[in-house]
């Protein structure tokens, strides 16, 4: 929705200034929309944004490709659409004319840039697996027997490695053939699933967007003997409060409720240590 | 053979729902029932008076011929009747809720907030419910809680003052309905987007590093080019043919 608003902006202004002729404004709109872009895609990428004094776009964009390239082997910005934006930039930083050829390739240039779209890498633990529903191929219904238990994790963790590296490869293959850059996103969080597996080898890998994973947890009973232990513990600790305050606006009723508020406040008490336990 | 391995197909969670469903309809129940009662007797146990509280119907005699001298009964409800619809439509949404929706192949778990929401409601109000009727209804007007017998010297009366079993379903329909509502809050907890934390903190450095473009002054500037380039020359024109004309 935001793509389209500017989508039709850029067209209000793309009119207008053909009509004004005023080329510079156009390549200026063009050149910044492409910086914000490209400092978006080095953000979520884990890399610093660009500092406009000491770097060109197309040496970010050289950056960024290296980034890709040291992680999933592709390379997305062509070396055409590198030379591209080095020669509007140059073009446009000496102030000389600026045609209409130039803007059509600064526009050409915004759009491809605009079809990468790129998860968030920058943190590694708790990382969400949302929109890729590929995830459930890691589990293939294996149960774990624990007699041996050590085994099947080493096992399961093999499998689990060569499905993600079949995966990624597909995919890979995919994109080199079709060059279809959406599926960049995927290549990506596969990659950092990677690489989160590896992290985390020795302990149990927790898909986390997969719900019907959470209901075979053998822990989840506990938790639930523990969330009606708590509502005990609420209801009790409610009439422990009731009965004080009752007493505290007629002390006469002591005699006849405190035995009542020594077993609610007792039972609170012992729900409590038990909950802590 | 282990009674998990008999019971595969039994789930837990099938069960903490079914408990769920089960604290619904005591919630339901407990709203037709009386809350409260008080029951006067003299000292050879006869009955005198006595008086029951329920939601919908207020404070009702036992026998409406005897005039009520003894107590002095609240004036209002402790809920009006609005609150009380309220809370049994709540009731009766938050079946579909439970029934229907089959939370284990949802693949999305952010979509189960609103649902997670729609089953909080009901132990919440449940509890909010059995909070506000002994503390700001019974206790001012010296209804004791829970169970009370006083004895009146000047009347030789001995007056019976209990919570009825409309309050102890509700209680029990609060401690029924907790651990489901408690389940699904801490799934959507785990399983919702983690990255929002991240994506703001992004969002506050793009902020600070982007090139600030404001397409629409552009716009506005070139528009204002070009009515100013067609009023000049709508005025050399007009110049021009006067000039002729003279």
């Amino acid at each position: 929705m935001r793509d389209n608003m500017i989508d039709l902006k850029l067209k209000n202004l793309i009119l207008l200034c053909k009509q004004t002729s005023n080329y510079e404004k156009l390549a200026f709109t063009f050149i910044n929309l492409i910086n914000n872009k490209l400092n978006e895609i080095g953000l979520k990428l884990g890399l610093a944004p660009r500092d406009p004094k000491n770097e060109f776009l197309n040496e970010y964009m050289i950056q960024i490709n290296s980034f890709l390239e040291n992680g999933v082997n592709i390379k997305f910005f062509p070396e055409s659409l590198i030379l591209t934006v080095h020669d509007c930039e140059i073009i446009s930083m000496s102030h000389q004319a600026i045609s209409k050829e130039l803007i059509k390739k600064l526009i050409n240039v915004y759009y491809e840039i605009r079809k990468l779209k790129i998860p968030i890498l920058t943190f590694k633990k708790n990382f969400s697996l949302k929109g890729l529903s590929e995830g459930k191929f890691l589990f293939k219904g294996k149960r774990i027997n624990s007699a041996n238990f050590q085994e099947s994790t080493d096992l399961l963790n093999l499998l689990i490695l060569e499905e993600i590296q079949a995966k990624e490869n597909k995919i890979r293959d995919f994109i080199l053939k079709d060059h279809s850059k959406s599926d960049i996103e995927k290549l990506l969080r596969l990659k950092a699933l990677k690489n989160l597996f590896e992290e985390n080898k020795k302990s149990h890998f927790f898909s986390k967007d997969n719900l019907k994973y959470y209901f075979e947890n053998n822990n989840l009973s506990s938790k639930l003997v523990k969330d009606f232990l708590l509502s005990l513990l609420i209801l009790f600790s409610l009439m422990s409060l009731t009965i004080l305050i009752e007493l505290i606006l007629h002390p006469i009723l002591l005699s006849s409720l405190s035995i009542l508020l020594f077993i609610f406040f007792g039972l609170t008490i012992l729900l409590f240590l038990i909950l802590n336990s | 053979m282990s009674l998990k391995s008999k019971n595969k197909k039994f789930q837990i969670h099938h069960f903490v729902k079914i408990i769920y469903i089960i604290g619904l309809i005591c919630a339901i129940i407990s709203l037709f029932l009386n809350w409260y009662s008080i029951e006067i007797r003299d000292y050879s146990s006869q009955l005198v008076l006595n008086l029951h509280y329920s939601m919908f119907f207020n404070w009702m005699k036992s026998n409406e011929n005897i005039s009520n001298n003894y107590i002095t009964l609240p004036s209002t409800e402790a809920f009006s009747q609005p609150i009380i619809m309220i809370f049994l439509l709540i009731l009766f949404l938050s079946f579909p809720f439970s029934l229907i929706s089959n939370i284990r192949n949802k693949d999305r778990a952010f979509k189960l907030q609103n649902y997670s929401l729609g089953l909080i409601i009901s132990p919440m109000f449940t509890f909010i419910m059995l909070i506000y009727f002994p503390i700001f209804y019974l206790i001012p007007y010296e209804l004791y809680f829970p169970f009370i017998i006083k004895q009146d010297l000047e009347l030789n009366l001995l007056i019976f003052y209990s919570i009825g079993p409309g309050y102890i379903l509700q209680a029990f329909s609060f401690i029924f309905m907790f651990p489901y509502s408690m389940l699904i809050v801490r799934i959507v907890e785990i399983f919702s987007n983690k990255g929002d934390v991240m994506e703001e903190k992004i969002k506050k450095i793009l902020n600070e590093n982007q090139n600030r473009l404001d397409i629409d002054a552009l716009i506005a500037e070139e528009e204002f080019q070009i009515e100013k380039n067609r009023f000049l020359k709508n005025s050399s024109l007009k110049k021009f043919s006067s000039i002729k004309s003279n």
